[in-house]
């Protein structure tokens, strides 16, 4: 498996769909940094505050991370490297390494915005959220930014990645089904929105409230500034079993699938 | 002693009520080039992938290199090298940066071994020209290279001349034979045209509908369709006599029914005629026969009867 996982990260590193969203990614987290600013300043009026929602964390991650799960898992089919891939090392190891490099390509495109809360945040700037995500309130946190602040800034922001890619992660399952990455981005995209609502609305009741306790949509598992060490940990495990679920529902759709 | 590479036994694929592979039971041998032939349809991709663990079979069973197991195993597959429909590689990359991905995937750990097969394939001087940009031919040449990569025992490859010029299709031609009689590896490559296979493959699996309609070698398949001139005559030692002393050829068979196929002059046949009747050899039976590979293929799979 380590062969694939090496290969694909060769792939990412060579795609210039990763470099656009990226570049992307990082253009969204700054203009959003910048935004936010002007808003917390007054010098944008509070009423743009949806139009300032447009570069948001929530929204970029959830267009340009099912993009990049759908061609991260879909691409090798279409250049049949998956023949290859399949010869050497099984349905398995495929999976579980496409599973890996396709959620390593969410945490990447959403740690721009972590990097704009680090920057933000040492220019002692006020800022205001447009919106309540973990970004957005680790940039407007007040606290003085020291060398024990910046680490768990970037704790918060890698764990917060990984969340981003658990919540897409059903795309993995998606991808190796559909095999169109435009198809997986636009349904990756609309779950990202019906699964909260779903989850909230099953929070309604307590049995559902535990269920929900347990997938990375509770709104529990969301990082916040001030998270604990043992908050960020019950997030990241979350997280990783979700995917690694997604991943073995995957591997069972693949598992005697014909490929192309 | 001969070693058993492949052997498949009625091997089936269904999807639904059509049978896209029915009931094959193929054997292929170390060092030889087999060629796969059928119409487009017939089957010949689909049994391709089954072979290479990328289509599950609904019914039969394959071994591979020898193993008593009835479907292949992974370190079975991983000694298949396999090019199946029109190769399409990263286009953003260089054809390196491709051999290099499949170099990975593969576990290659030589790093050499890229720049050996793009020479090989006539695609070293590509430099950094993306492969977006290359013709139908250099893909396809790539597409070999790519599943040379793993210096594979079995190679499937899967109507690996389209596109080519015919330059192209001859240097392809060269590298399969060669492939096959310097480094022992066992090809099995697929057409739907036989005269573009012959003389490249070592023995022919000729397909229609899924099924197995004939197997041959190069040698039974040239005695298949060779043209000559079938002579008859009352007394066939005299006949031949004649055909040796008077036309000075020895290019003819006797056959158990005591005709004789002339397989020379047939450019000539009024020549040989009238050097039998001045022989006083008088011909009973006298005319052109034996099948192009074209009709034979057509012959043998039924299409020709329509």
């Amino acid at each position: 498996m380590i062969n694939q996982l090496q290969a694909d990260l060769y792939v990412q590193r060579h795609s210039t769909a990763m470099t656009v969203s990226v570049l992307v990614a990082c253009a969204a987290a700054a203009l959003y940094t910048f935004l936010q600013y002007r808003l917390a300043s007054g010098g944008l009026d509070p009423a743009s505050a949806s139009g300032v929602q447009g570069v948001s964390d929530i929204l970029i991650i959830s267009l340009l991370g099912p993009l990049l799960i759908g061609l991260a898992i879909a691409r090798p089919f279409e250049t049949k490297s998956v023949h290859a891939a399949l010869l050497a090392a099984g349905r398995g190891p495929v999976v579980a390494s496409k599973a890996m490099t396709a959620s390593l390509a969410v945490i990447l495109v959403s740690l721009p915005y972590g990097l704009a809360a680090l920057v933000g945040r040492a220019t002692g700037a006020s800022f205001e959220p447009a919106l309540p995500t973990t970004f957005a309130l680790l940039t407007a946190d007040s606290v003085e930014l020291d060398a024990g602040g910046v680490v768990h800034l970037v704790a918060v922001s890698v764990v917060t990645g990984l969340l981003y890619a658990a919540k897409l992660a059903v795309c993995i399952p998606l991808a190796f089904v559909l095999k169109r990455p435009i198809v997986v981005m636009a349904t990756g995209f609309v779950w990202s929105f019906v699964a909260d609502l779903l989850v909230s609305t099953v929070s309604d009741t307590a049995p559902g409230e535990a269920i929900a306790g347990l997938t990375p949509f509770s709104a529990d598992r969301m990082p916040l500034p001030d998270s604990s060490t043992g908050d960020l940990l019950t997030t990241t495990a979350v997280s990783v079993v979700f995917i690694a679920a997604m991943g073995a529902l995957a591997w069972l759709l693949f598992r005697r699938a014909d490929v192309k | 002693m001969t070693e058993e590479v492949l052997v498949t036994r009625g091997l089936t694929k269904r999807y639904g009520e059509q049978r896209a592979v029915d009931d094959v039971s193929i054997r292929m041998e170390r060092g030889r080039v087999y060629g796969l032939i059928g119409s487009n349809g017939a089957g010949k991709t689909t049994l391709m992938r089954m072979i290479s663990g990328l289509a599950i079979p609904t019914a039969g069973t394959i071994s591979l290199f020898g193993s008593d197991a009835e479907r292949p195993r992974q370190q079975d597959l991983a000694r298949i090298g396999t090019l199946i429909e029109t190769p399409t590689p990263y286009g953003a990359m260089t054809a390196r940066q491709n051999m290099h991905v499949h170099r990975l995937i593969r576990g290659v750990p030589d790093p050499n071994v890229e720049t050996e097969l793009l020479e090989l394939v006539g695609l070293a001087d590509t430099g950094r020209k993306r492969v977006s940009n290359f013709s139908l031919g250099m893909r396809q040449r790539l597409g070999i290279a790519l599943a040379l990569i793993s210096a594979p025992e079995l190679l499937v490859l899967d109507e690996p001349v389209n596109g080519l010029d015919p330059a192209g299709v001859v240097e392809v031609r060269r590298l399969i034979r060669d492939l096959a009689i310097e480094r022992g590896i066992t090809v099995l490559l697929s057409s739907h045209n036989l005269p573009e296979l012959y003389q490249t493959a070592t023995d022919y699996i000729i397909v229609d509908r899924g099924a197995v309609r004939r197997t041959l070698t190069l040698a039974e398949l040239d005695a298949q369709t060779q043209r000559f001139l079938r002579i008859e005559a009352p007394d066939t030692e005299r006949l031949t006599t004649v055909l040796e002393q008077g036309l000075g050829t020895s290019d003819f068979t006797v056959m158990p029914d005591r005709s004789v196929r002339l397989t020379s002059h047939l450019d000539d046949a009024e020549s040989v005629l009238r050097t039998l009747v001045r022989q006083d050899v008088w011909p009973t039976a006298f005319s052109p026969e034996g099948e192009s590979l074209e009709s034979f293929f057509l012959t043998v799979t039924g299409a020709g009867r329509s």
